[in-house]
């Protein structure tokens, strides 16, 4: 064991950390706004509107993410005539395939609110959209929290597969110093406690969420 | 969920699918306009292929083929007379040709074998550098030579498809008999770790690598190459297909660095007595270089 | 569109039909194995925390906490690269050289062990999602224990976990793409590896991408089939009101 050779790549282990913060935040934020814009669209009456977000989530839900990044970087440029980029092209990848992930948590806290609530809000004169701003969006947005929270910590893990087109991340550099290194096992013990708390910090701040909700009354 | 509706959603999944797929957008420009308007070029390099394109040990990425790639820049930047931003993209064996192949890349220098099978995707400069394949084994192994592999389990990587080839080929005239395992690493300095690891008992790539590799190993008496060639193996900068303007531009510029005395000194820096490992020119390379400097 | 030839031969023609046969059963049997390790040892972690041993209760818990909070990708990396070189030398040289495929063992448990506490997590809703009423109303009429969680509780639970375990599925069949990182030609690293042969990897990536699909496909309905037919009249899922 020579824990040195983390202090050694210490620096150039971190760089990568800023790497994947930087796409988590830009995935949970535009997966997020997607999300629930296809999530209002699931749970639409109007047929064109439904089918095809339907169709969307259904997609992206049964691939796996890895292909998706790969189709992004490698195909799509093919097909649009326009290469992106891997950061970019990695971006785009997240976005569209977490939203289908948001949607399913939008739709599902859209439905929580009672129907008594919005046929209530109607009889007191309210139009479709005052019904959804006013009063189904602000129960549901507080009924989504935990599970929001919860797909937040799914999307920073999910970071690391941006492995697979050589984007240099965190555990990519860790991969990197291990090939030239030969650590194996103080490295990625290091990779594991660094995702593992920052996860769980995560993870407590959704129980935590939880919980208050459980406890307020419905 | 009613199997109508998922049906419904697949199908509508399939036009879009179709739509999509049949929109015939823009026709490429030539990189070379393209570089000239945006001011910007973007090369692949590797990042496991020591001495080529690796990460040494301060963490910073540096190679021979990121020195040829600089020197390109530099005579794009005397083309056309004003700064060219240069973008390195990390690529390995596997995923180079399709980045070239779909624009992310405009030129992939990353030790490529010139094969006649890949010319049919994208194309190929001139050749550059001129090696073989060969094996590395951990010091004092019972494996001498190819005949040696058989029954054994032998690193390569996966994408290294001229490697693979030649390797099969090997099995399949019964020199390695019986058949060796082929294991696939992303990438030749993950199959060297696989080999320091003892999860191989033979990595089998180019002896340029191979002695790169080598030479950056925590020990490296503990291991040595062995065998003779079992293919040659040119190694070429991909290029995108059909955009004879910027080929013939890459090919003056490697010429020209043949002819000047740059392409020596950026080979010795690497592979000259004091550079990262030694490995004389030889005879044969000495003569394609020869060979391929044309008058102007 | 950039200038692209299509070529759908590469999905049948030798060898590479063959190898997206291949590829596509490794996928299956990778995945159904470690489903089946994510189930038994999903179980015992969810028992372990629902027991009123102390310790139980700590071990299952940081068991489920260590393996959702670490992702796939570093676990993948960690029982490949790192834990043969924690055994004992001569162990791990035996490993390495009678194993016939290191990568696809190690896909398996990291897969397994990294969904069971998953599974764990599904299962345990579902127990946590019965009312304590149906403890007591069974102990009541008379039923040990062992007859309470055997006729009353786990039906109920099984069927509240159901949806969330076919996700779980999917989820692991999904996730063994990344399988593909260390060596393991399953559909994922078939279309690739074929791809980097022909250089067709938009007709090889589709295939896989609809292999995906129809599995998924398949796998809910016929999962909500049975879910159907084993609902008990009256008893409301959460979540639908």
């Amino acid at each position: 064991m020579d824990w040195n050779v983390i202090a050694r790549n210490l620096g150039f282990m971190a760089g990568g950390l800023v790497l994947t913060f930087q796409l988590a935040a830009l995935a949970i934020g535009g997966g997020l706004l997607l999300g629930i814009l296809l999530g209002l669209c699931r749970v639409s009456s109007v047929s064109w509107i439904y089918y095809p977000s339907t169709a969307y989530v259904h997609f992206f839900r049964s691939q796996p993410l890895i292909l998706v990044i790969f189709w992004f970087y490698f195909l799509v440029p093919i097909l649009v005539g326009r290469p992106l980029g891997a950061f970019p092209s990695t971006v785009v990848a997240f976005i569209c395939f977490e939203a289908a992930y948001f949607a399913e948590i939008v739709r599902g806290g859209l439905q929580s609110v009672s129907r008594g609530q919005t046929m209530a809000a109607y009889a007191c004169g309210l139009r479709y959209s005052q019904v959804q701003l006013h009063v189904v969006i602000p129960q549901a947005l507080r009924n989504m929290v935990p599970a929001l929270t919860t797909q937040a910590v799914v999307i920073f893990q999910d970071t690391s597969l941006a492995y697979v087109i050589g984007l240099r991340e965190f555990l990519r550099r860790v991969n990197l110093v291990d090939t030239r290194e030969v650590r194996s096992v103080e490295l990625y013990c290091f990779a594991g406690l660094v995702y593992l708390v920052l996860c769980s910090m995560g993870s407590i701040l959704a129980r935590r969420l939880e919980q208050r909700r459980g406890a307020a009354p419905a | 969920m009613t199997a109508k509706r998922i049906f419904t959603s697949y199908s509508l999944v399939a036009v879009l699918f179709t739509l999509f797929g049949m929109s015939n957008a823009l026709w490429a420009e030539s990189v070379l306009e393209k570089i000239e308007k945006s001011g910007k070029v973007n090369i692949g390099y590797r990042e496991g292929a020591v001495p080529f394109g690796y990460m040494n040990d301060k963490g910073e990425w540096v190679g021979f083929d990121m020195d040829l790639g600089t020197e390109l820049v530099k005579a794009l930047e005397a083309k056309f007379n004003k700064r060219i931003e240069h973008t390195r993209t990390p690529m390995n064996p596997k995923n180079r040709i399709p980045l070239v192949a779909n624009g992310t890349i405009d030129a992939g220098i990353g030790a490529t074998t010139i094969t006649l099978e890949r010319e049919g995707a994208i194309d190929f400069s001139l050749p550059y550098f001129l090696t073989g394949t060969k094996l590395l084994v951990a010091k004092g192994s019972p494996i001498r030579d190819y005949r040696g592999l058989a029954g054994k389990k032998v690193g390569v990587g996966s994408g290294s498809t001229a490697n693979i080839k030649g390797l099969q080929k090997a099995i399949d005239s019964k020199m390695i008999d019986p058949p060796c395992e082929m294991v696939l690493f992303e990438d030749h300095t993950k199959g060297f770790l696989g080999l320091q690891q003892g999860k191989v008992d033979a990595y089998f790539t180019d002896e340029a690598m191979l002695a790169g590799m080598r030479a950056k190993a925590p020990k490296p008496d503990d291991y040595e190459i062995v065998g003779g060639f079992l293919t040659y193996e040119p190694y070429g900068i991909i290029l995108p297909p059909g955009d004879s303007k910027w080929r013939d531009f890459v090919n003056a510029t490697l010429i020209g660095m043949f002819k000047d005395g740059t392409f020596e000194k950026t080979y010795n820096k690497w592979f000259g007595p004091g550079g990262q490992l030694i490995l004389p020119m030889p005879e044969e390379y000495r003569v394609m270089l020869k060979v391929l400097s044309f008058p102007d | 569109m950039l200038h692209y030839d299509f070529e759908w031969s590469v999905l049948w023609r030798y060898p590479y039909g063959g190898m997206f046969i291949q590829g596509i059963w490794t996928t299956v049997h990778l995945s159904l194995f470690s489903w089946m390790i994510a189930i038994l040892l999903g179980l015992t972690v969810c028992l372990c925390r629902m027991t009123p041993l102390r310790a139980a209760r700590f071990l299952g818990g940081a068991y489920v906490e260590l393996f959702r909070n670490i992702p796939l990708l570093v676990q993948l990396f960690f029982w490949y690269f790192a834990a043969p070189s924690l055994l004992p030398r001569e162990l791990e040289l035996w490993l390495y050289g009678n194993v016939k495929d290191l990568g696809y063992l190690v896909a398996v448990i990291a897969l397994g062990t990294y969904t069971a506490a998953r599974v764990s997590e599904a299962i345990r809703s579902g127990l946590l999602a019965v009312p304590r009423g149906q403890y007591r109303a069974a102990h009541s009429t008379g039923l040990s224990g062992g007859q309470t969680y055997r006729h009353v509780v786990l039906p109920y639970a099984l069927r509240i976990s159901w949806p969330l375990l076919t996700t779980e599925f999917l989820t692991c069949f999904k996730n063994s793409a990344l399988a593909m990182t260390i060596g393991v030609l399953e559909t994922t690293g078939t279309a690739a590896y074929v791809d980097s042969f022909t250089f067709h990897g938009l007709e090889t990536t589709t295939a896989a991408s609809c292999v995906y699909l129809a599995t998924s496909g398949a796998v809910i309905l016929t999962m909500s089939r049975i879910e159907k037919r084993m609902r008990i009249p009256g008893l409301i899922r959460r979540g639908y009101n």
